[in-house]
């Protein structure tokens, strides 16, 4: 039973860094009705970004952890303004292909520039570890859960609570009508993109500290499987990729567990593909309507 | 007995009651007419009458089969022809491909022939001719190798009816067939509606907000507004009605 | 329409040229100006653009935006490796087998996801491909993560090219007849082609099984040629190597989907020496068309032979191929 429940704990730790990312991917859809398939390169970034600041600038967690975010921040706005905005009124194949455009340019780049090896970070947090009725919790996933819980209850607070974030929703529901009341629809989108990629970064950047393992190509399956999670609790629905991204971590670490981890990766497109077939717009959705 | 039977029609999308209790019938080879303000319900009637969108309740019987939960192409198969309100052409494909799409209920060959280009010479010249000769009917035939898209507008407008015709339907739903038409152009159209009720020996149900054209040519009309029907009757009946002037008030008719 | 005897005569040029291009090529192998390496590249274009113009067929000319075709691929390579290595059975039997298998998938996972459209079709595409690649991952009968050895090499230039034109042609046939227009129509507006009788959902699965069929094909001439088949090859990333080609060479046009492949090739080669470079101008490039010019090389049109450029009439007919 100990057994379940250590499984049930990472999974929930696992499960924060599926949300991180999977808010960006959901925010994101929600205003642009783009998946931004280089997103879980972002996240990639994030983590050398962390590197960068801790192995060459020697900062500490918290100064790391803002510069990941700072920096994927602009990294997203960049990558919208050049590479998306342009696209706007496009159709969706062509935004789909230029997203995996980009994706494959952030990776490649990323190789090149160096190399495919894996890196390590320093240490940055205490191997403190709490054990409660032989339960194991790391100091690490604390970290990592506590982080990721603060930062969602921020980005709540921002969009429920903040005019950016009541210009985000109007957006997100009828851009020309928010257009019209004089909302400035490219800057909410940049803002949007800016957010969800900081999110990203930092998921990145708290990662590398937990797997103390960072390389170019680490964001594919994350961002995959945190694309899932956003599906799985309603794309463009910001409480459902916390909850998606809860569950696809639960889900992944039990199978990996229990079962075998060659499967791991399964789990996340099994799902993926039952959500869709049974329920497309996610657990929180509501169904769409076309107008004839 | 009628060509169209519609019984106690009812959609609801979430919560609002879109259409209530929608009644209706259709004698073979009449020309009716379906009016009301915008956002009465009437597309949304077509829509459930031609099978694109799922009735919650009621009853829709097509030459006395039961239609209500066919699926479009079905409702099609068995003679039932659309035009839409906002023109739904095949952009990207010529005059000529758009009205042969239409003539696909009339396809025989199967997918094996159709790989190995087997044994549809013949078929395939059927349908091209019989495209030409309904393009000819309109006088779109100069235009046959163009793409429906750059058509001008009236000419689009012709394109669809022509190729809803292709499918050679018993009965023809017009969705607001004189949408954007100068009163000339709109003379012209109800003389052509005319001519090709007696031609194809159609029955015609149409949508329209052009009250010139629906009391000029309508044997019969029926007024929606809010979902439900506010009255129905002959032209000058319907058109003295105190409930549908009120409905009206403020809308100007053409 | 034009006469029977233009349209054989259309033909016979189309034949001797296709003729001609394999007997030049032949020529230069036993010249030996191409070397063995590039007859791998050659090879290799030839499996690529039955994978593109496959594809293209749900993509391009059904408007189906399905990005895990390579999973098809792994199908028929894996069930073709299974017949020779396994059960010794010729290669004719592995192609067929493995095509069909592949196009069974196809209709199996086609059914259940057609439903959906634009981005959600393509994530359950994304997703399908990627189960199936987890299951060769894990399939110890056919060796796991190691994958399949020792696959007997019996494809060569003759046998791709052969099929390469027999399923441009075949795919060009179901494009010119009333079932490809059924599919070009719904990709056109759904809704208004089955408002003209267009059963869109069998259409829909029909294009994707018939397209997984010929994927599959490409998979199996694929494992008979490297040899080796390792799991992770038919995953996302070439899916998306194979979209690019498509859309490179405008998706609903046959002849960009080869245009395109042979330019791919060419580049791949010329840029063999830097691997990592190579990716990085690829993904500029690629994001590059998307913005500038979407509809890749060809659009939807198609290439035809130069001496069909006679005055027509208005009733030949429209866009699509002036050729056999």
């Amino acid at each position: 039973m100990t057994e379940f429940f250590q499984q049930v704990i990472n999974g929930i730790a696992l499960g924060s860094v599926y949300a991180l990312i999977a808010l960006g991917y959901t925010m994101v859809y929600g205003i642009a009705r783009l998946i931004n398939f280089a997103h879980g390169d972002i996240y990639m970034i994030g983590a050398f970004l962390g590197y960068f600041a801790t192995r060459v600038l020697g900062f500490t967690f918290l100064p790391a952890l803002l510069l990941a975010m700072f920096g994927c921040a602009l990294l997203g706005v960049l990558v919208e303004n050049c590479a998306y905005k342009p696209l706007r009124r496009a159709p969706r194949i062509t935004l789909l292909i230029t997203a995996i455009g980009v994706s494959f340019l952030l990776e490649n780049s990323m190789i090149w520039a160096f190399s495919p090896q894996p890196r390590t970070l320093p240490e940055l947090l205490t191997s403190y570890q709490l054990e409660v009725g032989g339960l194991i919790i790391t100091a690490q996933q604390f970290f990592l859960l506590g982080v990721s819980v603060i930062l969602m209850v921020l980005l709540q607070v921002l969009v429920q609570r903040t005019r950016a974030g009541k210009a985000m929703r109007a957006v997100s529901m009828d851009e020309n009508a928010a257009a019209l009341m004089g909302i400035n629809v490219n800057h909410i989108i940049s803002l949007t993109f800016a957010i969800g990629s900081a999110l990203a970064g930092a998921a990145g950047l708290l990662v590398g500290i937990y797997y103390n393992r960072i390389d170019p190509l680490m964001g594919i399956m994350p961002g995959l499987k945190a694309f899932v999670a956003a599906v799985l609790g309603g794309i463009g629905i910001i409480p459902g990729a916390v909850l998606g991204g809860l569950i696809m971590g639960v889900a992944e670490s039990l199978v990996a567990g229990y079962l075998s981890s060659m499967y791991r990766d399964a789990v996340a497109f099994t799902i993926l593909v039952i959500i869709l077939l049974v329920k497309p717009t996610g657990i929180l959705g509501k169904k769409a309507q076309e107008k004839v | 007995m009628a060509l169209l039977d519609v019984r106690d029609l009812s959609i609801t999308f979430g919560g609002l009651r879109a259409v209530a209790n929608f009644n209706l019938s259709l004698p073979e080879g009449s020309l009716c007419g379906l009016i009301g303000p915008n956002g009465a319900g009437k597309t949304t009637v077509f829509n459930m009458i031609s099978g694109i969108l799922h009735p919650s309740e009621g009853k829709i019987t097509f030459a006395g089969e039961d239609i209500t939960h066919l699926p479009a192409h079905e409702v099609t198969r068995r003679g039932m022809a659309r035009t839409f309100q906002n023109i739904r052409l095949f952009n990207n494909l010529t005059v000529l491909e758009n009205v042969q799409v239409a003539h696909h209920r009339h396809i025989r060959y199967g997918y094996l022939q159709a790989l190995l280009h087997a044994n549809l010479a013949k078929e395939e010249k059927w349908v091209h001719d019989s495209s030409l000769e309904l393009l000819d009917y309109v006088g779109l035939r100069e235009r046959a190798d163009q793409l429906a898209v750059n058509l001008p507008y009236g000419e689009q407008r012709r394109l669809e009816i022509i190729r809803a015709l292709a499918t050679k339907p018993r009965l023809l739903l017009l969705d607001e067939p004189a949408a954007g038409m100068n009163p000339q152009e709109t003379v012209e159209l109800m003389e052509f509606i005319k001519q090709i009720r007696k031609r194809y020996q159609l029955t015609i149900l149409l949508i329209e907000h052009d009250m010139h054209l629906v009391m000029g040519i309508c044997e019969h009309i029926t007024v929606l507004d809010y979902g439900t029907t506010i009255a129905e009757g002959a032209p000058d009946e319907v058109q003295a009605d105190p409930q549908v002037i009120e409905a009206y008030l403020g809308e100007e008719a053409s | 329409m034009r006469s029977l005897f233009q349209q054989f005569r259309t033909q016979l040029q189309w034949a001797a040229l296709i003729a001609l291009i394999y007997l030049f090529i032949i020529g230069m192998r036993a010249a030996h100006i191409i070397g063995s390496y590039e007859m791998g590249s050659i090879v290799m274009a030839g499996i690529l653009i039955i994978l593109a113009v496959s594809l293209n067929l749900v993509n391009g000319f059904t408007g189906q935006f399905s990005i895990g075709h390579a999973g098809f691929m792994g199908v028929g390579a894996y069930l073709g490796a299974i017949c020779t290595t396994k059960l010794g059975l010729p290669f004719v039997v592995a192609l067929l087998l493995g095509a069909t298998m592949a196009g069974l998938v196809g209709l199996i996972i086609g059914l259940p996801s057609l439903r959906l459209r634009g981005d959600y079709l393509a994530i359950v595409t994304l997703g399908f491909g990627e189960i199936l690649r987890v299951i060769f991952l894990n399939w110890d009968y056919v060796g796991g993560p190691r994958g399949l050895m020792g696959i007997p090499q019996y494809t060569n230039f003759t046998w791709v090219y052969v099929l390469a034109v027999l399923t441009i042609i075949i795919i060009r046939n179901w494009v010119n007849s009333a079932h490809g227009r059924a599919c070009i129509a719904i990709r056109e507006d759904e809704t208004a082609a089955s408002a003209m009788g267009v059963n869109t959902t069998l259409y829909k699965v029909a294009a994707f099984s018939i397209g997984a069929f010929f994927a599959g094909l490409a998979g199996v001439l694929f494992a008979h040629y490297y040899t080796v088949i390792i799991p992770n090859k038919f995953g996302f990333l070439f899916s998306v190597e194979i979209l690019i080609i498509v859309v490179l060479g405008g998706l609903g046009s046959i002849s960009g989907s080869v245009l395109a492949t042979l330019l791919l090739t060419g580049l791949n080669a010329f840029l063999a020496d830097w691997p990592y470079p190579r990716m990085i101008i690829y993904s500029l490039a690629l994001i590059g068309i998307m913005i500038y010019r979407p509809s890749g090389l060809m659009g939807t049109r198609e290439l035809t032979l130069p001496t069909l450029q006679q005055k027509r009439s208005i009733s030949e007919g429209g866009q699509q191929g002036g050729a056999a």
